[in-house]
């Protein structure tokens, strides 16, 4: 393949269920709305039907995100996402899944940073038993202590085998240094450290799950290829019975929304972590980012595209196409509810890690001070709303963009807010936000070689003195070499 | 600019009548200019997208000796840049509208494609018939020493750089002889890689790409009598070529089992087992997709239910028939639960491959079960369903069917032949996977002493 998908880092929030802003006619409607109804139950739902293929696809989102681990038991929101399909109501484990896969049906769990979406797609045909065992899920998970042990060493062994991979050490140990003084926790991975996941027992995975799965803080999303009266009627036989009177006592984590922000980094630092022999060095560049909520994270979006979010864009075509050393750098805006962070990236070959560098910070010094050159500011806008009636197309890319206002406790229509700024975007909009670019407030870091980094660094980068860590992003005390 | 038609497309989404019969097939029209270009197009007005694909009948398997990875170090130099549209300004050029383009090279073929707002069609059809006419001529070794570094960092980062990734490439030489089109990964190496030269670029560029050993697939929101006029403005004058003599090809076979061992930064043990099997489209193709799902097709598989559920051995499986032209291979992947030592987990792999024979071993003397087979063939028909979601992979659906049956409505075939696989058929292609003709083929996570002795 020519070149890698950009692959956007999905990560949104839920926190309560409703609409935190008001709802406000747009001008611009490139995303169509869908349709709000609510059960008895209080449960809300959202339906947008869609017929060009007769498949439905019905996504629950839950607000338990990874955010609300509790320390000590890092990983504890995922593994219960994973525990819920092994067995719930009627049917064990293997059952529920022969079922699932004879209905022609997929169902997925997922956990990010601030929420968990189970995903049921299937044929419009076996729409009412999908949902059946959707609502046995998501309502009666068994738990039963011999499929968690399996559950629990096969995550395990997933957590080890992370280790393995450069791309989810440089992610795991920079979202550590970068999050680890903000009052969310946002610092740890989703899947937790094998220190904390062998501490989780499957009480700590039955509270977790009795503490977020209520209906008063679960949304459906819901599109496809079924008549809303008969979509209406099959959530209602299967999710209409999930009471409040089932919202068991529970002492609910705070609100990330009302938790103090993170200070700002002030200061740039310099991480390294090892992997020897690697015939690449990992590059990933930390910058305050802006806030899902925040008024001027459309101009950071664009920004961001500009910088890095297409392949002609600056870093891509500089790294990629013009030093020949990579396959391809980018950058994005992260899309967390309660903080942010600005992200520039790429794997570089090993013996290319100070170029690497250097043409980072040129890149984003350009941005902070510079201005636009000519087309890129268009450029950018077409490439985000193509991608946006991309979406459209499928099912489940459709749902996601609906997904990250829903996480964020909105409503749908706010996505129809944030695409109709995105085009009103001009180039005075992308100054305030690139002035957070600012290469002596980078938080670096790099995995790869240690002694190729170390020779790269000899250099005046303009970095400060590197921190050395291990796998999981604890310090290591080593000496770092003089520089010449 | 005016992006899309708000109205139109809300309209579009919401519109259709829920209680229509879903189209069985792709509606096509198909014309074949007289240069040889066949040229299919596909209306679909829901969005306001038009995607544009072309496929190339060349791919890795074409590609001359010592020159591994040639065919997919071309493709990107397809976008370095003619005469007329000069290095950079093919993708910057649709980027500016809203069109986003790529391009992927497999063992048979190589496809290009773009998708974009409705009105960029025009510039898509340009772009490609510019570079289909002028490539070869504007080709420099500077141009093909940037590609060669990029593709070279995609090797680095998606095989060297990626736990596993080394073992993919052991594959192919492992399973076929030398002068076979498959024996070499479409990745290639890095030593054929630095020696490709521009007379190689341009002698590849005159053999195969031409009018006449390509197809034009147009889907989406435009008016097909428009879109034939464009199409035959920008690619009508393009020269016929005589047909391309393709060399015959002996099925590739092993005659005993083939052993290989590797070592790399994993933690859990592989186990790769890989036979030869139907190419794509052929008889057997379509049970072995039907036996890849029983074998190993999710948590309620056979492999999975015995290796990872009952025996806890594996971490997971994945069983999948790999199709292509010349031939398919079969492959099932089973990663373990890791050792405490290399002695541990051989021991432990011989113990899945054990298993997973008796497995097999029962599928050949008993076949899959109805339900099997029914929930397999219920899985397809998802997959076929959310193929057809998009258009870029209708697109590619369309030429593929051209490309692998001279028939673009091959689709109504593609799904007959699953409606006719049954247990008995499926049990009749198991014995494909000859306990004693295949690849073993195991990575084992390296350890100290592995490592300094390299």
């Amino acid at each position: 393949m020519r070149r890698t998908f950009l692959s956007l880092l999905v990560i949104f929030s839920v926190s309560s269920v409703g609409c935190r802003l008001g709802q406000r006619e747009s001008d611009s409607s490139i995303v169509p709305i869908p349709a709000e109804s609510k059960l008895s139950n209080g449960l809300r739902v959202w339906f947008l039907e869609a017929n060009n293929v007769p498949l439905v696809t019905v996504r629950v989102l839950v607000s338990m995100g990874s955010s609300y681990d509790p320390k000590g038991k890092e990983g504890l929101a995922a593994i219960t996402a994973d525990m819920l399909d092994e067995g719930a109501g009627e049917r064990d484990a293997l059952l529920l899944a022969e079922e699932v896969d004879f209905l022609g049906a997929s169902l997925s769990l997922r956990t990010s940073k601030d929420y968990t979406t189970i995903t049921i797609q299937t044929l419009r045909r076996n729409l009412d038993q999908a949902l059946e065992i959707l609502s046995d899920v998501v309502l009666r998970p068994r738990f039963e202590e011999k499929e968690w042990k399996r559950v629990h060493a096969l995550t395990l062994n997933d957590v080890r085998q992370r280790s393995e991979s450069a791309t989810s050490v440089a992610r795991l140990v920079g979202d550590r240094v970068f999050f680890s003084t903000g009052s969310v926790s946002y610092a740890h991975p989703v899947d937790g450290f094998e220190s904390s996941v062998s501490s989780i027992t499957l009480d700590d995975v039955r509270g977790m799950w009795r503490g977020f799965f209520r209906p008063s803080k679960t949304q459906v999303l819901v599109t496809g290829a079924v008549a809303p009266e008969s979509l209406h009627s099959s959530l209602k036989k299967h999710f209409g019975g999930w009471s409040h009177k089932d919202d068991l006592p529970y002492s609910a984590p705070e609100d990330p929304f009302r938790m103090p922000p993170r200070q700002p980094h002030t200061k740039g630092r310099l991480v390294v972590v090892d992997k020897s022999r690697a015939p690449q060095t990992v590059i990933r560049i930390y910058h305050e980012g802006t806030r899902f909520s925040s008024s001027q994270n459309a101009s950071m979006w664009v920004a961001s595209t500009v910088l890095g979010g297409t392949f002609t864009s600056r870093l891509n075509s500089n790294l990629r196409e013009d030093k020949k050393i990579t396959y391809g750098a980018r950058s994005l805006n992260s899309r967390l509810l309660a903080d942010a962070y600005h992200l520039s990236y790429s794997s570089v070959q090993s013996d290319a890690t100070a170029l690497g560098l250097r043409e980072f910070r040129k890149e984003l010094e350009a941005m902070e001070t510079g201005a636009l050159r000519e087309g890129e500011l268009e450029k950018a806008k077409s490439s985000i709303r193509s991608r946006l009636i991309s979406a459209m197309e499928r099912q489940t890319a459709l749902l996601r963009v609906y997904e990250e206002s829903m996480g964020a406790g909105w409503c749908p229509n706010e996505r129809q807010k944030f695409y109709s700024e995105i085009s009103s975007i001009e180039e005075d909009d992308l100054t305030e936000v690139c002035a957070a670019l600012d290469w002596s407030k980078a938080i670096v870091v790099l995995v790869g070689d240690r002694k190729k980094i170390d020779e790269a660094l000899s250099g005046d980068l303009g970095l400060p003195k590197p921190e050395y860590r291990d796998r999981n992003g604890e310090l290591i005390l080593v000496e770092a070499p003089e520089k010449e | 600019m005016p992006f899309l038609a708000t109205v139109a497309f809300v309209a579009a989404l919401s519109a259709t009548s829920a209680s229509s019969a879903f189209a069985q097939e792709i509606p096509f029209t198909r014309t074949r200019l007289d240069n040889g270009l066949t040229v299919i197009l596909h209306e679909d007005h829901r969005l306001p997208l038009v995607s544009v694909n072309l496929w190339y009948y060349v791919g890795a398997k074409d590609e001359p000796p010592k020159r591994s990875g040639f065919a997919h170090l071309f493709e990107h130099l397809m976008f370095m840049g003619t005469e007329k549209v000069p290095t950079g300004e093919f993708d910057t050029r649709m980027e500016r509208r809203g069109g986003s383009n790529n391009a992927t090279t497999s063992s048979d073929r190589t496809n290009y494609f773009e998708t974009g707002p409705s009105d960029l069609l025009d510039l898509f059809l340009f772009l490609e018939a510019d570079r289909m006419a002028g490539l070869g001529k504007a080709m420099t070794l500077e141009k093909l020493d940037v590609q060669r570094g990029v593709v070279r960092n995609e090797r680095r980062q998606n095989y060297e750089n990626r736990p596993y990734g080394g073992a993919q490439l052991v594959i192919p030489k492992a399973m076929y002889p030398d002068g076979h089109p498959y024996r070499e990964p479409t990745i290639g190496s890095h030593e054929d890689l630095e020696s490709a030269s521009v007379e190689d670029v341009v002698s590849f560029f005159d053999q195969f790409y031409f009018a006449g050993n390509a197809s034009l697939v147009i889907a989406g929101d435009f008016d097909s009598n428009e879109a034939l006029k464009l199409v035959d403005k920008h690619f009508g004058k393009l020269p016929k070529r005589p047909a391309l003599v393709r060399p015959k090809v002996e099925p590739a076979k092993l005659e005993d089992t083939v052993q290989r061992e590797v070592f790399d930064a994993v933690r859990l043990p592989l186990l790769t087992l890989v036979w030869h099997s139907p190419a794509f489209y052929k008889a057997g193709d379509a049970e072995m997709d039907i036996l890849a799902d029983v074998l190993g097709g999710g948590k309620s598989s056979r492999l999975y239910r015995k290796l990872v559920y009952e025996k806890e051995l594996a971490q997971s499986v994945d069983v999948y028939q790999y199709s292509r032209l010349l031939g398919g291979e079969f492959r099932i992947e089973v990663y373990a639960r890791p050792g405490a030592s290399n002695d541990e987990n051989r021991a432990k792999l011989a113990e899945i491959e054990k298993l997973v024979d008796e497995e097999i071993a029962k599928l050949q003397a008993e076949g899959p079960t109805k339900r099997e087979v029914d929930r397999a063939r219920n899985k397809m028909e998802t997959g076929f369903w959310t193929n057809l979601e998009s258009l870029a992979r209708k697109a590619d659906l369309l030429n593929g069917y051209q490309f692998y049956f001279d028939d673009p409505g091959a689709v109504a075939k593609d799904r007959e032949r699953f409606e006719k696989v049954d247990a008995a058929s499926v049990k009749r292609y198991s014995t494909v996977l000859d306990a004693k003709k295949r690849l073993v083929l195991s990575v084992l996570p390296k350890e100290k002493s592995e490592e300094e002795a390299k």
